[in-house]
C-alpha cells in the first residue's frame, strides 16, 4: 500500500485528535478525583461542625461562647489579683533590728507551679544571710537554727547543689521562687532576688512527678525582733514516679535566714 | 500487443472517488468525534473545578470556624489554670471575686480551706462529717469502734451532716481545722455576701490529735449539676433530679486517747436547678439523645436539659 501525503496527514491529525481526546479525559478524571476529595473533606467538615441539623446548626457558636465565658472569668480573676497583690505585699519596717516580710501572692506561671515569693525587709542594725542548701529529705526543717545545724550535700541530684549563702544589704527585697516543669523528666528551681537571677538549679530523672513544699505563710506581716530568731523561709522535694530508690539519699532543697555566716560560697548568680 | 491497457491508478482507483470519499467522510467523521468528545471532556472538566472551588472555599470557611474553637479552647484551659490559682491567693472570702452568673468555681488551699463561687440560683452546701478509730494503716475509711479487736467499746464514731443555703453569686470560704494541740474540729464558713453570717460548727470529739492528713486538690470550673459525656440512661436519669457535685473531700488523720483516729469531711455543692451541660458535650451526646428530652440553651456555652415540651423555669 502506498500512503498519499494526503493520507499521512489525516492519519497524523487522527492520531492528534486521539492524543487530544485521551489527554483531555485523563484531565478530567483528576480533576474529578480532586473534587471527590475534596467532596468527602467538605462532608467531613460538616459533619464535625453539625451542620445539617437545624438543631445544631449554631453549636459550634455556643462551644465558642463556653469558651469565651472562661476567658471573662479569667480577665475579672487577674484584676482581682492586682489588687489582692497590693493588699497583701505592703510592709511596715519596725526598727533598726526587726526583719520583717510578708509571703507575696503569686500566679501560676506557664509550664510551672505557683513558685513562692517573699517580700523581706532588712533593717539597718542586723546582719541577715540569706542561704541555700540541698540536705537528706527525711531530715526536716522548721526553723533557722535547725537549717544552720544540717549537713549538707555538695554533690546531689540537683545540678549544682551549693550551698550558697550572700548577705542581705538593708532595705526592701523580693525573694521570687519558681518551680519549672519544662518537660517530664527535669525540673528547674529558679531564684530570683530583686528580680536579678541569684540561681538556677536542676534536676533530672527518669520520670518526674509532683514533689512537695514547704513554706512559711501567713496573711498578714511577720515581724522578727532582735532577740528572735530569724526566720526558715521554705522547704521542696522534687518526686519521683515510683519513688526514690533510696530514701536515705532522697534529696530536698531548702531556703532560710540567718543571723550569722556558714561560710559558703556565694550564689553562682547569672553566671552559668 | 494489443491488449487493453490497464490504467493503473486510475483503474484500481475506479473505485477510487468513492471510496477516497467514503475514506474522507469516515476519517472526518472520526475525527468530528474524536473533537466532540474532547470538547465534552473539557467542559466537564470546567465544571469539575468551578465545583471545586466552591468546596474549597466552603472547606476553609469550615476550617476557620474549627480552628477558631481549637484556639479558644486551648486559651480557655490556660484561663481555668489562672482562675484558680487567683481563688487560691484569696486569703479571706472578701477576696473572692465575682466570677459568673453561670459557673461554680472551686478550689482549695492545701489542706487549710475551700475557696468557692457560686452563680445564679439557689444553693446549698452540704459538709458531712464521719469520725472514728481507725486501722492502724491509713487506707482504711473511718470504721466503728466495734471492729476494733479487743477494743474497749466505747462508741467514738460517728457522723454528722450540716446544710448550709448559700445565697447567689457570691464567693465563700470554708476553713477546716488545724489541730495541731488538742483544739475542737471546728470549721467555719465565711461570705463575701453581706447578708450572710458566718457559720461555724465543730464535732463532739475530744482529745484529737492531727498527725497527718490528705485532701483533694481538683480545682472545679463549670456549670452546677454539671453532666460530661454520658450514656443515654444516665441522660434520662439526670433530668429533674438533679445530684449535686462533690467540691472536696479532706481527711484528718491522727490519734485520740492513744488510738488511731481519723475524721473525714465530704463537700458536696447541692443546686436547686436543672441539669447542665456544655456546647461541647452536649454536641457529643447529640446522636444517643433519649426522644422525650430536649437540650435549651442559656447563653455562656451552658445547656439546660429538660423534658420536650416542659417551660424553661427562669434560673
Amino acid at each position: 500500500m502506498r500512503f498519499s501525503l494526503q493520507t499521512v496527514f489525516a492519519i497524523t491529525l487522527l492520531v492528534a485528535l486521539m492524543s487530544l481526546a485521551w489527554k483531555s479525559q485523563h484531565a478530567n478524571e483528576l480533576e474529578r478525583a480532586r473534587a471527590n476529595q475534596l467532596q468527602n473533606e467538605v462532608d467531613n467538615l460538616e459533619q464535625l461542625l453539625d451542620v445539617h441539623h437545624p438543631e445544631t446548626r449554631d453549636a459550634w457558636l455556643h462551644e465558642l461562647e463556653q469558651y469565651q465565658a472562661v476567658l471573662a472569668m479569667r480577665d475579672i480573676a487577674l484584676d482581682r489579683f492586682e489588687k489582692l497583690y497590693d493588699k497583701y505585699s505592703t510592709l511596715k519596717p519596725r526598727d533598726g533590728t526587726t526583719l520583717s516580710m510578708r509571703f507575696l501572692p503569686t500566679l501560676p506561671v506557664q509550664g510551672g507551679s505557683n513558685g513562692f515569693s517573699y517580700r523581706i525587709w532588712v533593717p539597718e542594725d542586723r546582719p541577715v544571710w540569706l542561704k541555700f542548701g540541698v540536705h537528706p529529705a527525711k531530715t526536716s526543717v522548721n526553723t533557722s537554727a535547725e537549717a544552720d545545724a544540717l549537713k549538707f550535700w555538695s554533690d546531689s541530684a540537683y545540678d549544682p547543689s551549693g550551698p550558697y549563702e550572700m548577705r542581705l544589704p538593708a532595705g526592701d527585697h523580693r525573694l521570687r521562687i519558681l518551680n519549672k516543669a519544662p518537660t517530664d523528666v527535669t525540673r528547674i528551681i529558679q531564684f530570683e532576688l530583686d528580680h536579678e537571677s541569684l540561681l538556677e538549679t536542676s534536676i533530672t530523672a527518669k520520670k518526674i512527678n509532683g514533689g512537695s513544699a514547704g513554706s512559711i505563710g501567713g496573711d498578714d506581716q511577720i515581724d522578727f525582733p532582735g532577740d528572735q530568731m530569724l526566720p526558715w523561709l521554705l522547704t521542696l522535694q522534687t518526686g519521683i514516679e515510683g519513688g526514690w530508690p533510696d530514701e536515705d539519699q532522697k534529696p530536698a532543697i531548702s531556703v532560710w535566714l540567718s543571723d550569722q555566716p556558714s561560710q559558703f560560697q556565694g550564689f553562682p548568680g547569672n553566671d552559668d | 500487443m494489443m491488449t487493453d491497457p490497464v490504467e493503473p491508478d486510475r483503474a484500481s482507483g475506479s473505485r477510487h472517488p468513492r471510496f477516497r470519499v467514503f475514506r474522507f467522510a469516515a476519517l472526518t467523521a472520526i475525527g468530528a468525534a474524536l473533537l466532540w468528545y474532547t470538547a465534552g471532556q473539557v467542559s466537564k472538566k470546567r465544571r469539575e473545578e468551578a465545583k471545586s472551588t466552591r468546596l474549597i472555599a466552603r472547606r476553609d470557611r469550615y476550617q476557620a470556624k474549627l480552628d477558631r474553637l481549637e484556639n479558644a479552647a486551648e486559651e480557655a484551659d490556660r484561663a481555668r489554670r489562672i482562675i484558680l490559682g487567683v481563688l487560691r491567693e484569696c486569703r479571706v472570702a472578701e477576696d473572692i471575686p465575682q466570677l459568673s452568673k453561670h459557673h461554680v468555681v472551686s478550689q482549695n488551699q492545701s489542706s487549710r480551706a475551700l475557696l468557692f463561687h457560686v452563680p445564679s440560683g439557689k444553693h446549698v452546701l452540704e459538709i458531712q462529717a464521719k469520725w472514728g478509730p481507725s486501722m492502724a494503716d491509713s487506707s482504711a475509711t473511718p470504721k466503728e469502734s466495734s471492729q476494733i479487736e479487743g477494743a474497749r467499746k466505747t462508741v467514738v464514731g460517728g457522723e454528722k451532716t450540716w446544710t448550709i443555703p448559700l445565697p447567689a453569686h457570691s464567693g465563700y470560704r470554708l476553713q477546716m481545722p488545724d489541730t495541731r494541740g488538742d483544739d475542737a474540729l471546728e470549721w467555719r464558713l465565711t461570705s463575701n455576701h453581706k447578708d450572710f453570717v458566718t457559720r461555724a460548727e465543730d464535732l463532739p470529739v475530744e482529745g484529737f490529735r492531727r498527725i497527718g492528713w490528705s485532701y483533694g486538690t481538683r480545682g472545679i470550673v463549670g456549670f452546677p449539676n454539671l453532666i460530661r459525656n454520658v450514656s443515654s440512661k444516665r441522660l434520662q436519669a439526670a433530668v429533674g433530679r438533679p445530684s449535686g457535685q462533690q467540691l472536696w473531700e479532706v481527711t484528718l488523720s491522727g490519734k485520740r486517747q492513744d488510738q488511731p483516729f481519723r475524721v473525714r469531711y465530704a463537700i458536696r455543692l447541692i443546686s436547686d436547678c436543672p441539669a447542665y451541660a456544655t456546647a461541647r458535650a452536649v454536641r457529643q451526646m447529640r446522636s444517643w439523645m433519649p426522644a422525650g428530652l430536649q437540650w435549651d440553651y442559656q447563653g455562656a456555652g451552658k445547656y439546660a436539659l429538660r423534658q420536650r415540651g416542659q417551660n424553661s423555669a427562669t434560673d
